[in-house]
């Protein structure tokens, strides 16, 4: 997606603030992570230290160059890697310590995930791909929430439909509601605009605004792109696996030049 | 493109390790199948000829019977340097710990300085008259020691005393050995010997034609005259002709096993192939032909069909070596063969595997040129084999199926056994091309279950088991043949059997009986009869010389009330009413009687008339116990009719039947057990041992299960690592790849029994129509058909486990970020 200016995503919605008090409390920390893959001579240190606090209620995005580290630190958080050494406290659970089992069960009930790719089943329908989180967990969905996210992402006359009759936004407008249905802490988003045309992805990026604001979600969003950046609250830097700076209240224009300064 | 070939065969050398394995036990099973044939057969050519040794001529009863004139004729004769006679005499012998004396026959010592005679493993051959020599097995089975003295009496009952001198090696004949005595011996203790042949060793320059030639001139007309040579050929055709059906057979479900990995091999080339879709499009652009493509697929098969078939001849030789080893060490009965390798047990397994697994290969092979280059460069990250269900298979497949089941039809109703064959093969075709749209629907039927009370990881494994459906077809076949042909033989086995019971029911309406004559039964007979294990029911019976006409026979009398259970034939029990008569056919013509006329029987002062209805299978005069009451009020038991427990062992029964009632001199036991009891043994080995071998087949099949899923597993890759992402538990994805698994074996297991029963039900009923005279009667064997399906429900589970281990290994975040 290349960085536009003067053009209005759609569904960005113009309203004011959460009250500060909930942006004071933390959804998620990590603290001096450090994830080192291969061995002796071979090894590469994909984090180095990194400490770093994801607030409550806010839409924070990890940016940085390839290579900077910023996937292997948000699997990290999200429980889907474990760092060779360092903390990841979500709330008040310590991740680092978890068995796979517990892991995978923080995952189901606490975490949302949204993915470049969209990473739908093919063989579920829109819904079923919703429902799946839920159901993986035995737990029903809240009716009523369930109707607002549809509605909220249009997705009425999809519900029925199977990925693959999908356009991509579409695809994605289902990834999103999957990823809040359950009212997850913690949203992440993995450069969730990486495949799609920047109609879809302002969409795309405003629902995720939308839920911070009205809903109060929490979202994480990985990206290398300072015009999805420019969506969040707060924009955090990372480069050589170290954290490097941050913006609050960043435009595309203030990104591109902290990632300039960052020699991206 | 060699290059290209061994390193993308190197590259994906773990994927093709199922289909290899495949190979392997079909090849191995084959080199089984010929090893064993021809070890045998070897084995029994070389038996035989040592037993025959020195042989030139056999002079056998044909339509006259050999006599001493004869031999004496043929001594005569200067084409002849020795003549020895075959003859035997049958004794009772006195084993000490038995009841009652055995019988023996006991062969007369001959001249064996130029024709090869018994010899011994212990002791020396008789040189007295009252010297013997014991087959070692026999001597080993009753405990018999060298020098021991023993009691043999002949049938007009003149016992001699004889010693044991020595024990004849009979560790490699063919059938059970005699014991020998010297020819004096054997003249005294049967004066009458019947000479069974007698061979001839010819004078130095004759040939065996010439000598049979000469022989023929002055023996009887009526004697068959074998030269040596003709004679080995006789008796060891009388021995193969069972082993070569035998091999036949074994050859027959080796050719399964094999069409078995043939199915399993293009069904994982076709996944494979289907994965490799970029690869294939990458050498297409960077220039290689249609043909270059085609051939590298075909070189990479022959490459493994080969290696694997290599292996699979070591494994089946190996195997060989085992089971020949085995009967050795366990005494099967049968002669120590030793392990013979032909050339053609070696080769033609080794080519028809390779060759197999190269035409295995076409189909994906041809499949493979159709990739475009074009598909090298579409983004799509695992390009999905496209599986339309051809349309025109289908009409194929329902045409075949239409046709096949006419011919079945057919063939049951005229009971022409060709015919019902060739239905059920052209129908069970039909079933296979009709596959890739009954399985998956059959897959969706049974998974509807499981979808609704399973959960999402089941309905998913529902979606992923039909997602494909020429995929699932393909391995389900491999698993159906199986399933099918196991349930076929069972469900066939079984309904014979039936029909044979029934039938023998009528034949031997009673299992057994006993009889005492001339002397009394002990009032603890019953008793004793009953502690037997196996005998589940003794009714008593009693008999009276009555006079009828002119004539003096036997009336047996028995209790109608108690002899239902102890009379198979249930018309025959119910028969059984005061005031009738049961007569057997030969009676009845003896005395001239009709179906429904009188008879009129008189014993001392009473007189009865009785009703005569046929009966087969029961004494000549069968009453019961009021009437004979009637007659004789002090007819005593001479005799008890037993029914045995189906199951039981009936020679162990008959034998422990022989040793019973130990104050009795003569003891008469007769009844259907004994050919009941060798027709269950014989099913049951026939069963066991197709169910044995068709078990090969099934067990490739669940390679190709196992093959398939953990081919699947690697193309879901993402998907899987999607659903851990998701909160899929580890546990819950194994659970997933297990009722995948499950679903595809159940419903080749499904599948397979419905086949079976109606393959089995047509071929009893092809087979049997002209062999019975009464209804063919259908049986449903539950508890195999059920233990089918569990084993096939078991191995699908097992099946799953190291796909599903692999699957659960990936670490979602590693799978999710590989674009």
């Amino acid at each position: 997606m290349s960085i536009q200016t003067g053009d209005q995503p759609v569904g960005q919605l113009p309203l004011g603030r959460l009250p500060q008090d909930t942006a004071d409390r933390t959804a998620i920390r990590a603290h001096e992570l450090r994830k080192v893959y291969g061995h002796g001579d071979t090894a590469v240190a994909a984090l180095d230290g990194v400490s770093v606090d994801f607030g409550v209620g806010r839409f924070t995005a990890i940016m940085g160059p390839s290579g900077s580290g910023k996937s292997t630190l948000m699997h990290c958080l999200a429980g889907l890697d474990m760092p060779t050494s360092g903390q990841v406290l979500l709330g008040e659970t310590e991740l680092t310590t978890l068995p796979d089992a517990a892991l995978t069960k923080i995952r189901r009930d606490r975490i949302g995930f949204v993915f470049q790719s969209f990473n739908l089943l093919p063989m579920l329908s829109a819904k079923d791909n919703i429902l799946l989180p839920l159901e993986l967990g035995g737990r029903k969905p809240d009716q009523q929430w369930m109707a607002t996210l549809i509605d909220v992402l249009g997705l009425q006359d999809r519900l029925t439909h199977r990925p693959s009759e999908l356009s991509g936004g579409q695809q994605q407008r289902v990834a999103v509601a999957r990823a809040l249905v359950g009212r997850p802490e913690v949203v992440f988003a993995d450069e969730p605009t990486g495949n799609l045309d920047s109609r879809s992805g302002a969409e795309v990026l405003g629902f995720l605004r939308r839920s911070v604001r009205e809903f109060g979600q929490t979202v994480v969003m990985v990206t290398h792109d300072p015009l999805a950046a420019s969506y969040a609250d707060r924009v955090v830097m990372l480069a050589d696996g170290k954290l490097a700076g941050e913006l609050t209240d960043p435009t595309p224009e203030s990104v591109l030049g902290a990632l300039r300064q960052l020699g991206a | 493109m060699r290059r290209s070939i061994l390193s993308s065969l190197r590259a994906h050398l773990g994927r093709l390790v199922a289909a290899c394995l495949a190979i392997v036990l079909g090849v191995g099973f084959g080199t089984l199948a010929m090893t064993a044939h021809s070890s045998a057969s070897n084995g029994i050519d070389q038996t035989i000829g040592k037993q025959n040794a020195g042989v030139d001529a056999v002079i056998a009863s044909e339509r006259e019977t050999v006599t001493a004139a004869d031999v004496a004729a043929v001594k005569k004769l200067p084409q002849a340097s020795s003549v020895v006679v075959d003859t035997s005499a049958y004794m009772q012998v006195q084993w000490a710990g038995q009841v009652r004396a055995d019988s023996l026959a006991i062969a007369a010592r001959y001249d064996t300085s130029k024709i090869a005679g018994p010899t011994t493993s212990s002791g020396k051959l008789p040189e007295a008259k009252n010297e013997i020599a014991l087959p070692a097995k026999l001597a080993d089975k009753y405990k018999v020691a060298l020098g021991q003295q023993l009691k043999v009496t002949s049938y007009d009952g003149k016992t001699y005393p004889v010693t044991v001198v020595g024990l004849i090696d009979d560790g490699t004949s063919i059938g059970g050995a005699n014991a020998v005595a010297t020819a004096e011996a054997v003249k005294t203790f049967e004066p009458q010997g019947y000479i069974n042949q007698f061979k001839v060793a010819s004078a130095p320059g004759v040939t065996q034609e010439a000598l049979a030639a000469a022989i023929g001139g002055v023996v009887n007309k009526g004697l068959a005259v074998y030269t040596g040579e003709a004679w080995i050929d006789r008796e060891v055709k009388g021995i193969t002709s069972g082993i070569d059906v035998l091999g036949g057979v074994l050859g027959m479900f080796a050719v399964i096993a094999l069409f078995v990995a043939c199915l399993v091999i293009a069904n994982t080339f076709t996944i494979v192939i289907a994965q490799r879709t970029r690869e294939m499009a990458l050498l297409r652009c960077v220039g290689a032909s249609r043909r270059q493509v085609f051939s590298s697929v075909l070189a990479e098969a022959s490459v493994v069909g080969l290696v694997a078939s290599g292996i699979g001849v070591v494994f089946g030789v190996a195997l060989s070596a085992l089971a020949l080893t085995l009967a050795r060490t366990f005494d099967w009965g049968l002669p120590p063969i030793d392990l013979h390798l032909g050339l053609g047990s070696v080769f033609i397994p080794l080519l028809l595997g390779t060759v197999a697994t190269i035409l295995a290969a076409v189909v994906p092979a041809r499949r493979a040129t159709r990739v475009a280059p074009l598909a090298a460069l579409r983004p799509d990250a695992a390009p999905v084999a496209k599986s339309k269900a051809g349309v025109l298979r289908l009409i194929l497949g329902f045409i075949l199926l239409a046709g096949g089941g006419a011919l079945l039809v057919m063939g049951a109703q005229a009971s022409q056994v060709i015919v019902g064959v060739a239905g059920g093969v052209i129908s069970f075709l039909g079933i296979l091309a009709v596959g890739t749209l009954l399985v998956p629907a059959l897959v969706r039927l049974l998974g509807a279950l499981p979808a609704r009370s399973g959960g999402v990881p089941a309905r998913i494994a529902v979606a992923n088991a039909v997602r494909n459906p020429r995929r699932t077809a393909a391995t389900t076949s491999a698993l159906l043949i199986g399933v099918t042909l196991i349930s076929l033989t069972c469900v066939g086995i079984a309904s014979v059997r039936k029909t044979f019971d029934v039938t023998m029911d009528k034949e031997y309406p009673v299992d057994v009986t006993v009889r005492v004559y001339e002397e009394k039964m002990p009032a603890t007979a019953a008793k004793q009869l009953q502690e037997i294990k196996g005998i589940t029911h003794v009714v008593p019976v009693r008999t009276a010389t009555v006079k009828t006409g002119g004539e003096t026979l036997e009336v047996t009398g028995i209790d109608q009330a108690t002899a239902g259970p102890v009379i198979h034939n249930p018309t025959l029990a119910s028969q059984l009413q005061p005031g009738t008569a049961l007569v057997a056919r030969e009676t009845m013509r003896w005395l001239k009687l009709e179906d429904g006329s009188a008879l009129t029987i008189v014993s001392g002062k009473e007189k009865l008339t009785l009703k005569v209805l046929e009966a087969k299978g029961l004494e000549p005069i069968t009453v019961t116990q009021a009437d004979l009451h009637k007659l004789a009020p002090k007819a005593a038991i001479t005799g008890y009719w037993l029914a045995s427990d189906p199951k039981a062992d009936g020679p162990k029964v008959i034998d422990e039947l022989k040793q019973a009632l130990p104050t009795v001199k003569s003891l008469t036991i007769s009844g259907g057990l004994p050919e009941r009891s060798f027709y269950t043994k014989v099913f049951d080995v026939l069963l066991l041992v197709a169910v044995g071998l068709l078990g090969v087949s099934v067990l490739i099949a669940l390679v190709g299960v196992g093959n398939t899923l953990s081919l699947s597993v690697l193309e879901r890759t993402r998907e899987n690592a999607l659903l851990r992402a998701m909160g899929l538990t580890r546990r819950q994805l194994r659970g997933m790849l297990a009722v995948e698994s499950l679903l595809m074996a159940l419903v080749a297991a499904g599948l397979g029994i419905a086949l079976g029963l109606v393959y089995g039900w047509s071929g009893t009923a092809a087979l049997m129509g002209n062999q019975v005279d009464g209804a063919i009667e259908y049986a449903v064997p539950g508890r195999l058909l059920l233990t089918i399906a569990l084993v096939a429900a078991v191995a699908g589970l097992v099946a799953s486990i190291l796909p599903a281990r692999r699957a659960a290994k990936v670490a979602p975040a590693g799978a999710l970020a590989t674009e």
